[in-house]
């Protein structure tokens, strides 16, 4: 063991021998073909890869969205692949903050209600400070003065801010995002890799699927998917933050 | 308020287009049976507090002779007699001035009775009535259109005509009302028997049998204190010739009305059942739309348990808002239903006995049906998983679905209609439910309107097994030959046949036979009766066996209700024993016929009946007859004729009526039913179309992001308008074929189910045209207007709208 691995923390995430694979017409195509990857609280991890490579796939297993069809996944110290149905979302609910390329906030909730509905749903937080919890929340990611509107008066960048303020109404220790800048301008998905990177600096696992090319000015380290594979784990230097 | 319920309330308001509809249509549905259920507890509490308000007798012994004091006190200290009284019977005729003649029957009593059994209540003037004053029943007086103080003749039996004043009027809640029956109820005591020179004395004695907890309810035990009374009698010196024992404790159209709030409780059921079932889609249309909020909520810690617990509420807040709605109008529908239906058997109503029973099982069954109904969906839309729920992108055509579509690609239809017919088949769950539901509507729209018109085939054949046009009754045997001569000699009087008829009870091991009959001597009633050879004018249809032959020995044909009142379970082959005038015989039953409109009747050949009642062979107790002439008119105007060439004669007459006033007289037993069926078919109706409606406004919405890309291709508005409009006259075209086949087998099973149980008597098959060409247009027409908004709407969608659609 090398002694730098003694000073880092232990990893939150865990995955080994990880795979999945995909039955179409009888036909089986393998999705992940063997996947070990760690990653430590304070690390943000950029997987990249082509289309079909496997990012989605790697995250939704992390998630518990999907089941692997080999292999384990442990998420602070929670084996994910054994987990089924209502124990399931409840410990996703606590321990992981997702975030999606369309955002996925409900359209009939003020924003600050949607930052409250995990911690309502999970029962984390006393319903009396639910709201102050999310107010703080959102001031955290810069939109307090949009908290009382519809998500559909928002704009592309704003509404990704509160899906980031959703994703850490439980403060979890693992964020997990999935194409989180797919679907904004270059300088809106800057100021949101800055908030993942903030988040990852405060201690977090942050883990983001992404097409962008060039994420090392945010991540701390850069997974490379190809056919399932990791081709490439490097770490990054940071260029800001 | 948690977010979860702010969510639930928002997605309520924001649909709140499709969630009044749902509340509509449960609303509706409730209210019917919350109607149907007040009516039914009211009328079902009133029709027995009304017929036991008189403390009507449990039984009524016919004796050989007046009823003697002694014999009075001895029938009062028999085992289980609780009360008793003497009362004389007489069949008459009456008319209020120069009016029509109208069937009388007159109930007298002694000027001192205490009035306690079958008694009526006095409403008008003053109780007993002088020699010449009568008491009419309440509904004889608008019948006959007399008040109290008019003078009305009354023309008895052995042809004295006698006039009395109108005394007051009187509520008898043991008979029907005067106009259905066509019969005026009549009281007055012995004193005006005297005036009308008939034998005041009462040779009927009616009895209460019972206990301490009042009257008893069990004929078995009524028909064995009333045998052991005549028993005693007998060996007074005044045997009894026969024992009327009516269904205890029931009032004669019991049957009928129970019927009615059958019908009306299982078409309110039925409503209840199609608009949970369309709450239960929508809702699944509600979840299918918001299958990612549902993923993403599911992402962000969710259970299914939560989510299936938001909807359910959901659900339950949509169903609580239309029970809520409903119940108020509910009840005062049904308080309105009970008081026509009291009208309609003479009955007093007081809404307050209505149990609250009622509120609560509407508020029950308002409030939970349809949550229980909408369960399988709430599982079906909130157990998916993230990963679906967020990947979902809707549906692509499988197996026999995407064959269908296959096959409609190659029909020679245009384009519209090819999309519309895509659309529907793109949630083939959905379509299938939302024809399912229309088609129930349709059938029982369709079932519920040819029933109506059931009864009043059941009635017109009734009235074309009667080929004649006018009867007369006697009271006793008269010279057929001398009748013939004096009728047939009547202006307008073309063809005329000569019945002998008796009262008839079957006899079995009691000392007296026992007849099922109620005091006013129709309901229940049995007759013997003997045809003519040949005869045109009595032949009903066998329903099994045979008719008579010229040569039959002990041959007897029992119609349905004889059967059913007075053998049950009698079959062709049987043997069975009759009495009539004292007399029994044995007979073998030969065949079973249908007759309506008629009480039970035992046909026999003419010289059987000689033999069996001991009378003239050339003598007649019935006389039916044709008139020349097609109109009401004429056949009123020669059966006057007819009654007056009698009376100028000195013969008696009963009962003397036309076919006209039979079939008021009928119409009148199945108005109620009639009108309860077109209004629960309106009911069911409506609901199906509300369900169309919503259905076809869901799958506009969910589609929205079709329509809009159709408008960013170059589609118009009309040709969107169109597709939609399409979808639904497809729709409801599919449910119209589905619910003309359904309504066949339905409609024949239903008939047979209220006939039986209503009159022992299925009712005929009918199909007619006119309710499915009524549905055919209402259906279609709606589902054209139940989808013009939700067309409007898509046809409205700007390019620059659907794009921004996501």
């Amino acid at each position: 063991m090398r002694s730098e691995d003694t000073m880092r923390p232990a990893a939150v995430i865990r995955a080994r021998g990880l795979r999945k694979e995909y039955t179409v017409d009888g036909v089986a195509f393998p999705a992940l073909a063997g996947i070990d990857l760690d990653v430590r609280p304070g690390e943000f991890a950029a997987v990249v890869g082509r289309s079909g490579s496997g990012k989605t796939t790697l995250l939704n297993l992390f998630a518990g969205i999907d089941t692997p069809s080999g292999g384990e996944v442990e998420i602070a110290g929670t084996r994910v692949d054994r987990l089924k149905g209502s124990a399931l979302a409840a410990w996703r609910g606590r321990t992981i903050g997702l975030v999606f390329q369309f955002f996925q906030l409900l359209p009939t909730l003020t924003v600050v209600e949607n930052v409250m509905l995990p911690i309502d749903l999970c029962g984390t937080t006393p319903v009396r400070e639910q709201r102050e919890r999310a107010m703080e929340l959102l001031g955290l990611v810069g939109i307090a003065d949009q908290a009382h509107k519809l998500p559909a008066a928002l704009s592309g960048g704003q509404q990704q801010r509160a899906a980031v303020a959703r994703a850490l109404a439980n403060d979890p220790p693992v964020i997990l995002a999935d194409e989180p800048t797919g679907n904004l301008d270059s300088a809106t998905s800057g100021r949101i890799l800055d908030l993942f990177a903030g988040l990852a600096s405060d201690g977090r696992a942050v883990v983001m699927v992404t097409h962008e090319r060039d994420v090392s000015t945010w991540a701390s380290r850069e997974v490379a998917l190809l056919d399932g594979r990791i081709t490439a784990d490097r770490q990054l230097v940071r260029a800001v933050g | 308020m948690r977010p979860r319920w702010r969510k639930i309330m928002r997605d309520l308001w924001i649909a709140r287009g499709r969630t009044s509809a749902m509340i509509a249509a449960i609303a509706l549905s409730v209210a019917a049976v919350t109607a149907f259920l007040a009516a039914a507890s009211i009328l079902s509490a009133e029709i027995d507090a009304n017929y036991r308000a008189g403390n009507p007798a449990s039984a009524t012994l016919h004796l050989a002779r007046p009823i003697e004091p002694e014999q009075f006190a001895l029938a009062r200290a028999t085992p289980g007699v609780t009360d008793a009284t003497a009362r004389a019977t007489v069949a008459a005729r009456i008319r209020v001035q120069e009016g029509p003649w109208q069937s009388l029957l007159l109930f007298a009593s002694a000027e001192d009775d205490p009035q306690r059994v079958g008694a009526a209540t006095i409403e008008s003037g003053s109780w007993p009535p002088s020699a010449h004053g009568i008491f009419l029943e309440r509904t004889a007086m608008p019948f006959l259109g007399a008040h109290v103080g008019d003078r009305v003749d009354v023309l008895a039996p052995h042809g004295r005509l006698t006039t009395f004043d109108v005394a007051g009027a009187a509520h008898d809640g043991g008979v029907a009302p005067a106009d259905q029956e066509r019969t005026v109820y009549a009281r007055m005591t012995t004193a005006g028997l005297a005036a009308m020179g008939l034998p005041t004395g009462l040779d009927e004695l009616e009895i209460v049998v019972g206990g301490p907890d009042g009257p008893s309810g069990d004929a078995a035990h009524i028909a064995a204190v009333a045998q052991d009374l005549a028993v005693r009698l007998g060996a007074a010196g005044n045997p009894a010739t026969s024992i009327d024992v009516p269904p205890p404790l029931r009032h004669p159209h019991y049957g009928q009305m129970v019927m009615v709030a059958t019908s009306m409780l299982l078409f309110g059921a039925l409503s209840l059942l199609m608009s949970s079932v369309l709450v239960a889609a929508m809702i699944g249309g509600m979840l299918t739309a918001q299958i990612r909020q549902i993923g993403a909520m599911k992402a962000v810690g969710a259970t299914t348990p939560q989510l299936f617990g938001m909807y359910l509420t959901m659900t339950a807040v949509i169903a609580s808002a239309a029970t809520v709605i409903a119940i108020a109008p509910g009840l005062l529908l049904g308080r309105f239903i009970a008081g026509v239906g009291g009208s309609m058997l003479n009955l007093d109503i007081d809404p307050g006995t209505m149990s609250p029973l009622v509120i609560a099982v509407a508020i029950a069954i308002g409030a939970l049906v349809p949550v229980l109904m909408a369960v399988p969906a709430l599982l079906l839309g909130t157990v998916r998983s993230v990963k679906d729920a967020i990947d979902d992108h809707g549906t692509e055509p499988v197996g026999a679905t995407a064959r269908l579509l296959n096959v409609l690609r190659r029909l020679p239809v245009g384009r519209d209609t090819a999309i519309a017919a895509r659309g529907l088949l793109r949630r083939p769950g959905r379509f299938a439910l939302t024809v399912s539901l229309l088609a129930i509507a349709g059938t029982g729209a369709i079932t519920g309107l040819n029933t109506s018109l059931g009864w009043d085939r059941l009635v017109q054949s009734g009235m074309d097994a009667r080929s004649y046009d006018a009867e007369v009754r006697f009271a006793d045997p008269i010279r057929a030959a001398s009748l013939r001569e004096l009728v047939e000699a009547v202006p307008g009087v073309s063809q005329l046949e000569a019945l002998r008829a008796a009262p008839a009870t079957v006899h079995g091991s009691a000392p007296v036979d026992v007849v099922h009959v109620y005091p006013d001597d129709s309901h229940g009633s049995f007759t013997m009766v003997a045809p003519p050879p040949n005869s045109s004018f009595a032949a009903p249809p066998i329903v099994s066996g045979r008719w008579l032959r010229d040569d039959d020995a002990d041959a007897v044909v029992l119609t349905t209700l004889a059967v059913a009142q007075q053998a049950p379970g009698a079959v062709v082959g049987d043997r069975i024993a009759l009495t009539v005038n004292g007399k029994t015989s044995n007979w073998t039953i030969a065949g079973i016929a249908q007759e309506f409109g008629t009480q039970g009747t035992a046909y026999v050949t003419s010289p059987e009946f000689t033999a069996a009642s001991g009378t003239s062979a050339d003598t007649a107790t019935i006389l039916r007859f044709r008139v020349a002439g097609a109109t009401e008119a004429d056949r009123g105007r020669a059966l006057d004729l007819v009654a007056s060439a009698l009376d100028a004669k000195g013969i008696p007459v009963e009962r003397a009526f036309t076919v006209d006033t039979l079939r008021a007289a009928l119409d009148g037993h199945v108005f109620v039913l009639v009108e309860a069926l077109f209004i629960i078919a309106a009911i069911i109706g409506i609901v199906g179309l509300l369900g169309l409606a919503t259905s076809l406004s869901t799958s506009v919405t969910e589609r929205t992001r079709e329509y809009a890309i159709m408008r960013t291709i170059g589609a118009k508005g009309g040709f969107i308008r169109g597709t939609v409009v399409i979808e639904g006259v497809l729709t409801a075209g599919a449910a119209l074929i589905l619910a003309t086949v359904a309504a066949l087998p339905a409609g024949a099973a239903f008939g047979a189910f209220i006939g039986q149980n209503a009159f022992r008597q299925a009712l005929p098959f009918t199909y007619e045209p006119a309710p499915l060409l009524l549905w055919s247009v209402l259906s279609l027409a709606g589902a054209v207007v139940a989808t013009i908004a939700a067309a409007n709407r898509a046809a409205a969608l700007t390019v620059s709208r659907a794009l921004t659609i996501s």
